[in-house]
C-alpha cells in the first residue's frame, strides 16, 4: 500500500470543496434553468453538464482524499517534497504586482506605453545587465509590434488618451 | 477518364499552375502564413481573411494558391513559438507544447523544430495524396461521422491526460475536469441560455482560447521566474545555440508515429467540425499509446512533437475533401477558401470534377508543390529561429511577455482577453506552486465544447436511447480504444503502486 501523502489528501479536500461550491453555489447562481419547461430532459438542460463535472470533482477528490485517509493509521508519511527550493524574490513579487496594475490601466494608457512600461519593469526584474539595450528594445520591439499589429494586420490597438492626444487622432 | 484525355488535363493543369506569378506567390503564401501562425493571437484563418481581399484582383488558381500557402504556412507557424516559448501560436498547436518546450528547456529546440518541420512536410505530402486519391471515399465516410461517433473520438483523446499526467494521474484528472467546467462558461448551444457569463455579454462566448492559453503558460512562467527566481530559463540560454540537429536515425526512428499520425491528421480533416487541435490531441494519445517509451511523453518527446504537428498538419489538406466532394466546408479556413471559389465564379462541390477537371488538378498540383516549398522556406528559418532563444533572457522574457499581451488583445480586439491572459497566469502560476499538470487543463478546455454538444446531439438523434453511442462500427471502434487505454491506465496504476512498497 501507498504512503499516507499530506499533499494528496489536501489537494483531495480541496478538489472536494471546489466541486461542492460549483455545484452548490455557482451553477445555481449562474445557469438560469427557469425557461427549462416542466417536460425539459435533464440531459438536456443548461446546467446538466457542469453539474456532472462539478459533480465528478467532488468524487474524484472526496475518493483521493479518503484513500489518503485510509492510509493514516499505518503512519509511514511519504517523504516531504524539498522546501525552499526557490527563494522568493520581494522585488520580483514587486515587479509582478506592478505589471498586473500596469495590465490594469492599459485602456487608460493604451497598449503602447504600457507594452514599453511592462518590457522595462520585466527586463530590470529579470537581470540588471545590458541596460542601453534593454531601453532601445522596451521601445523599439513594443512599436514594432504595434505597428504590425495595426497597419499590416489591421487590428486596432488602443492607444490611450496620452497617445491619442498627442497625435491628434 | 482514358489515359488520352487524361495526359491533356493534366497538362493543361500543368500549365495553369507553372507560371512566374504562381512560382512566386506559392512561397509568398507559406511565408505569411508562417509569420502569422508565429505571432500568437494571431492564426491561420485570420491570415487567410487578411489576405482574401488581395486575391479578388488575381486568377483563380492564383488566388487559391495564395490562400492554400497562408493556411499551410500558418498551421505549420504555430508550432514555433509552441516549441520556443512554450506560447502556442495557434489552437492547433497547443499540444506540440507539452513536449516542444520541454525539448526546448533540455536545450534542444533545433532538434524540435526540425521534427515539427518535417513532421508537418510529411503529413501536408500525405495530406495532398489523401486528398487526391481518396477524396470520394473520404468524403462517404464523413457523412457517416455523426454526434455518437464524434462523442466516442473525443472521450478517447481525453484519455492524453492519463498519458501525460504520469504519476500525477489524480491531479492531472481534477486540473482536466476544471479545465472542462471553464469551457462550459458562455451561451447554451441549444437553449440559448447564458451560462456562468453572470451578466457579462464579454462571456456570451465563452473563454477564448489563446488568452488562456498564453496565461496558463507563458505569462505563469514568467511570473514564476520572477517572483522564485530562474532556474528553467537559465538553463535554457546555458544551452549550445539551438541545440543539435535531428539525426537521421532519429528521424527514422520517429517515421512511423509521423506516417501514422498524418493519416489521423488526414481522415479527421475530413470530417467538418473535428478541427485540428482535436486531431493533434487524438493522435499524441495514440503515439503515446503504441510509443516504447511512454515515459518520455511530456517531459521532451520527439514523438510526441512529430504527432502532433503531423495531425494538424494532416488536416490541412483533407479539410478541403468536403469543399471539393460535397461543397461544405470543413473548417474555418476551409470555408474562407470556398468564398474565394464563389468569388471567382468556381462552384464547389460534386459538380467541379465534371466541369473544370483542369482547375482540380491545378489545385492538386499547387498543393504538391507547397509542401516542398514548406520544406525549403522551414530549413531557412529554423536557423534563424532555433538561434532566438540564445537571446539574453533579460531580453527575451519582456518580449515574450508585451508578445502576449499584444496578442491577447488581438484575438479578439478587447481588453476582456487581455484580463482573462492575467487571471490565466495566476492560475497557472498557482497551479506551478502546487504542482497540479497544466497540460490536462488545457486539454479539457480545448475537447470540452466538443465533448458537449456531441453528447447532446448524439442523446437528440436517439431520442434518450443510450445504445446509440454504439450504433456504428465507427463508434464502437473509439470505444474499444477507450477501453484498451482504460486498461492501461489501470495496470500501470497498480504496477507503480507495486514498485513504491517493493522499493
Amino acid at each position: 500500500m501507498d504512503r499516507f501523502n499530506f499533499a494528496e489528501l489536501a489537494v483531495g479536500g480541496a478538489t472536494t470543496a471546489l466541486g461542492a461550491v460549483l455545484l452548490f453555489l455557482v451553477i445555481p447562481a449562474g445557469i438560469d434553468t427557469s425557461d427549462v419547461g416542466r417536460d425539459g430532459r435533464i440531459l438536456l438542460r443548461p446546467d446538466f453538464w457542469p453539474s456532472i463535472l462539478a459533480l465528478l470533482m467532488m468524487a474524484v477528490g472526496a475518493s483521493v482524499a479518503g484513500l489518503q485517509l485510509l492510509r493514516r493509521p499505518n503512519n509511514r508519511r511519504a517523504p516531504a517534497p524539498a522546501l525552499g527550493k526557490h527563494q522568493i524574490n520581494p522585488w520580483g513579487i514587486v515587479a509582478a504586482c506592478t505589471i498586473v496594475v500596469l495590465l490594469v490601466l492599459a485602456e487608460r494608457f493604451g497598449l503602447l506605453i504600457t507594452g514599453i512600461l511592462i518590457f522595462l519593469v520585466a527586463a530590470f526584474s529579470i537581470d540588471r545587465g545590458h541596460k542601453g539595450t534593454k531601453i532601445v528594445a522596451a521601445i523599439v520591439f513594443p512599436c514594432a509590434m504595434i505597428f504590425f499589429f495595426e497597419d499590416v494586420a489591421r487590428v486596432p490597438m488602443p492607444m490611450g488618451d496620452v497617445i491619442t492626444n498627442l497625435l491628434g487622432r | 477518364m482514358t489515359l488520352e484525355t487524361l495526359i491533356p488535363t493534366l497538362l493543361q493543369s500543368a500549365d495553369m499552375v507553372l507560371t512566374p506569378t504562381n512560382l512566386m506567390i506559392i512561397p509568398l503564401g507559406l511565408l505569411i502564413g508562417a509569420i502569422v501562425g508565429a505571432i500568437p493571437g494571431m492564426s491561420a484563418p485570420m491570415g487567410t481573411s487578411l489576405v482574401l481581399p488581395f486575391t479578388f484582383f488575381m486568377e483563380p488558381i492564383t488566388a487559391i494558391l495564395l490562400l492554400l500557402g497562408v493556411y499551410k504556412g500558418g498551421i505549420y507557424g504555430g508550432s514555433i513559438p509552441a516549441i520556443l516559448f512554450n506560447i502556442p501560436g495557434t489552437v492547433a498547436s497547443s499540444c506540440t507544447t507539452l513536449d516542444g518546450y520541454p525539448l526546448t528547456r533540455n536545450g534542444q529546440s533545433r532538434k524540435a523544430l526540425e521534427t515539427a518541420l518535417y513532421a508537418s512536410v510529411v503529413a501536408d505530402i500525405v495530406s495532398n495524396f489523401v486528398l487526391i486519391l481518396f477524396t470520394g471515399y473520404l468524403a462517404g465516410l464523413a457523412l457517416h461521422f455523426g454526434a455518437p461517433e464524434t462523442f466516442a473520438l473525443i472521450f478517447f483523446a481525453l484519455f492524453v491526460v492519463a498519458g501525460i499526467s504520469g504519476d500525477q494521474l489524480f491531479r492531472g484528472i481534477v486540473t482536466a475536469l476544471l479545465g472542462l467546467f471553464v469551457a462550459t462558461v458562455g451561451i447554451d448551444d441549444y437553449l440559448g441560455t447564458q451560462r456562468l457569463t453572470f451578466g457579462h455579454y464579454t462571456l456570451y462566448s465563452g473563454f477564448s482560447v489563446l488568452p488562456l492559453l498564453m496565461g496558463l503558460f507563458a505569462l505563469s512562467e514568467i511570473l514564476h521566474r520572477m517572483i522564485f527566481g530562474g532556474d528553467d530559463a537559465e538553463k535554457i540560454t546555458a544551452q549550445a545555440p539551438g541545440g543539435e540537429r535531428l539525426r537521421f536515425s532519429e528521424f527514422m526512428a520517429i517515421l512511423p508515429t509521423i506516417l501514422r499520425s498524418s493519416l489521423i491528421g488526414s481522415v479527421l480533416g475530413a470530417i467538418p467540425g473535428i478541427g485540428a487541435a482535436p486531431a493533434a490531441f487524438f493522435s499524441y494519445g495514440e503515439a503515446r499509446r503504441r510509443s516504447a517509451d511512454k515515459d518520455a511523453f511530456g517531459k521532451g518527446s520527439l514523438e510526441g512533437v512529430a504527432a502532433s504537428e503531423a495531425a494538424n498538419n494532416g488536416v490541412c489538406a483533407s479539410s478541403f475533401i468536403p469543399v471539393l466532394a460535397l461543397g461544405i466546408p470543413g473548417g474555418t479556413a476551409a470555408a474562407i477558401i470556398m468564398a474565394a471559389f464563389v468569388v471567382h465564379g468556381i462552384s464547389p462541390g460534386p459538380i467541379l470534377f465534371k466541369t473544370q477537371l483542369d482547375f482540380v488538378y491545378a489545385l492538386y498540383l499547387g498543393l504538391m508543390l507547397g509542401s516542398v516549398v514548406l520544406l525549403v522556406i522551414g530549413i531557412m528559418g529554423i536557423k534563424v529561429f532555433s538561434r532566438l532563444i540564445d537571446v539574453p533572457s533579460g531580453l527575451l522574457v519582456p518580449a515574450v511577455l508585451v508578445l502576449c499581451i499584444l496578442g491577447s488583445y488581438a484575438s479578439n480586439s478587447g481588453m476582456f482577453d487581455v484580463y482573462v491572459m492575467v487571471a490565466a497566469g495566476i492560475l497557472g502560476l498557482l497551479f506551478r506552486v502546487a504542482n497540479l499538470p497544466r497540460a490536462p487543463f488545457l486539454i479539457g478546455f480545448i475537447l470540452g465544447p466538443l465533448l458537449e454538444s456531441s453528447f447532446r446531439d448524439t442523446l437528440l438523434q436517439g431520442g434518450y436511447d443510450a445504445s446509440i453511442f454504439f450504433r456504428s462500427w465507427i463508434a464502437v471502434f473509439f470505444w474499444a480504444l477507450s477501453a484498451a487505454s482504460l486498461f492501461f491506465v489501470i495496470r500501470r496504476k497498480i504496477e507503480t503502486s507495486r514498485q513504491r512498497v517493493n522499493g
